[in-house]
């Protein structure tokens, strides 16, 4: 049977609420922060189905409420991969449906603040964070510029509904994360397309 | 499901698990009642069993010691090493056996069993529970055709060949090494060789191909030997049965000392009960009748032990 996707928002809950208790039972309590399309359908922003949860980074406790970032290790620890597996098993999902794809991100580098404006919920031993808006509009415009000004970023980029001013600042970071002379163009172009679907 | 009805769950099986000792140890002539055994006893299970059952039922302990006292010299310490893994926690308390026994029934061999706790002497005071004050078992009965592997060991001696012909004779189909070996948890090797001896002196035959043989005992050629059909009991696999038991008993007293989830119970049930599998395929438990529950569902298990436990009471 083909890996089934997550829903809504009470699924990926529900998929990261199993992932957390398994780790409970494990003793082994992970954090990690996720982007991409189940941290906007977290964050209510839209409300189509995701076939996985990307994880941007793990995090590391600082202090009593403080948490630095760091990037996600190149093969996920034992306990958190068994879970994925076992959830992903009894919810239908793929094996993969929690992975650290966006991972690349770390080489070009985050938008800045970002950790700041990180969210935080638990789901049992399973600490998750969702990155802020702001660094949704950014990550969402370098995804849809590297991917389409139609495609599923695009889409998600105008559904988090930015002003112009937020679009002008998040392409200006973006610009500067590509050296390739067609990418500002291609920045350009997403911008007019969310700009298109707004009016 | 509260923890307490997750614990529920397995009550049933070791209900039916604690019967089945009980018979077994009556079979072979222990001081025990119950109802008949009419598949083979296999005596290092039932001794590692009692074992480590016997928190559940700490009666099996003083029956152990007392049919040890005088049927120790039929039992195999070799396998009782090699099945110790099968059986959680039995390695901690396999030193107090081997000093009771070593002091109750004068078996030099059970020695070996105190190389692996420092202060063997100590152990020796610190017994699991009371001796029986005096001898209430007749030593081990060797008539009933449970206790066919045992009566083989008495006639030729406690070692490979005598448990591959009790437990080819307790066979419906032909069997291959590797079967032989996981059944009786001796090496692949150690049963290879056996099985040629075996083969060259006419006591079982083979298919030819030499890559994947199969082997078995014209049973009827015993029969007049042993005193007739009635007097050979099948394999009851019980070592694959009774260590699904012993490692879901242990997995409930983990669940019980940790806060886990239902969901997380379940899981951790289902990994357990699906690292034995192929134990309980083997044993002819699961089939087309009873399968492993895929669920994550602590009702889903209640309801398979609940049928386990049935299956394991026909099949003693």
């Amino acid at each position: 049977m083909a890996p089934r996707s997550l829903n809504s928002s009470a699924d990926i809950e529900l998929a990261l609420l199993r992932v957390g208790e398994l780790l409970a039972a494990a003793g082994e309590p992970q954090a990690i922060v996720i982007v991409g399309g189940a941290a906007l359908g977290l964050l209510g922003v839209v409300a189509r189905a995701t076939r996985d949860v990307d994880i941007l980074a793990f995090a590391r406790p600082r202090g009593r409420d403080a948490w630095t970032l760091v990037p996600p290790p190149p093969q996920l620890p034992e306990s958190l991969a068994v879970a994925i597996r076992t959830v992903g098993r009894d919810l239908g999902l793929a094996d993969d449906w929690l992975n650290t794809g966006p991972a690349l991100q770390w080489k070009q580098g985050l938008p800045p603040g970002l950790e700041t404006r990180i969210r935080w919920r638990q789901y049992a031993a399973l600490r998750v964070g969702l990155v802020g808006r702001k660094d949704l509009i950014y990550l969402k415009l370098h995804a849809a510029a590297d991917n389409s000004p139609e495609g599923s970023h695009a889409r998600d980029l105008a559904a988090l509904d930015p002003t112009d001013a937020e679009l002008e600042e998040a392409a200006q970071w973006v610009k500067g994360q590509d050296a390739g002379a067609a990418f500002p163009r291609l920045v350009d172009e997403v911008m007019i397309s969310v700009r298109a679907r707004r009016s | 499901m509260s923890a307490r009805a997750a614990a529920n769950s397995t009550t049933g099986l070791l209900e039916a698990t604690l019967d089945v000792l009980w018979r077994q140890w009556r079979a072979i002539g222990g001081a025990a009642a119950g109802g008949a055994a009419t598949t083979q006893v296999d005596p290092e299970t039932l001794c590692l069993a009692s074992l480590v059952l016997q928190p559940h039922e700490p009666r099996l302990w003083t029956t152990m010691i007392d049919w040890l006292r005088l049927g120790a010299a039929l039992v195999s310490v070799q396998r009782l090493k090699n099945l110790a893994d099968e059986f959680p926690g039995s390695r901690d308390l396999l030193p107090r056996l081997a000093a009771t026994v070593l002091e109750e029934g004068k078996d030099a061999r059970f020695r070996a069993l105190l190389t692996r706790l420092a202060g063997a002497r100590a152990e020796r005071r610190t017994r699991i529970g009371s001796h029986p004050p005096k001898q209430r078992s007749g030593g081990p009965a060797l008539q009933a055709s449970a206790a066919l592997l045992l009566r083989l060991r008495a006639a030729f001696g406690v070692g490979v060949k005598a448990d591959l012909v009790a437990f080819l004779l307790g066979q419906r189909v032909r069997v291959s090494v590797a079967m032989v070996a996981a059944a009786l948890c001796y090496s692949t090797p150690a049963v290879f060789r056996a099985l040629q001896d075996l083969r060259v002196a006419g006591f079982v035959r083979s298919t030819d191909q030499p890559t994947a043989a199969e082997y078995w005992i014209d049973t009827y050629r015993w029969y007049d030997l042993l005193g007739g059909q009635k007097a050979v009991a099948y394999w009851g696999f019980w070592r694959e049965t009774i260590a699904y038991v012993a490692a879901v008993l242990a997995w409930e007293e983990e669940a019980g000392r940790r806060s886990f989830s239902e969901y997380a119970r379940a899981t951790s049930l289902r990994q357990v009960a699906e690292h034995h599998e192929p134990d309980l395929v083997r044993a002819g438990l699961l089939g087309p009748e009873l399968a492993l529950p895929q669920s994550a569902n602590l009702a889903d298990w209640r309801e398979f032990h609940k049928h386990l436990a049935q299956r394991v009471l026909d099949r003693v």
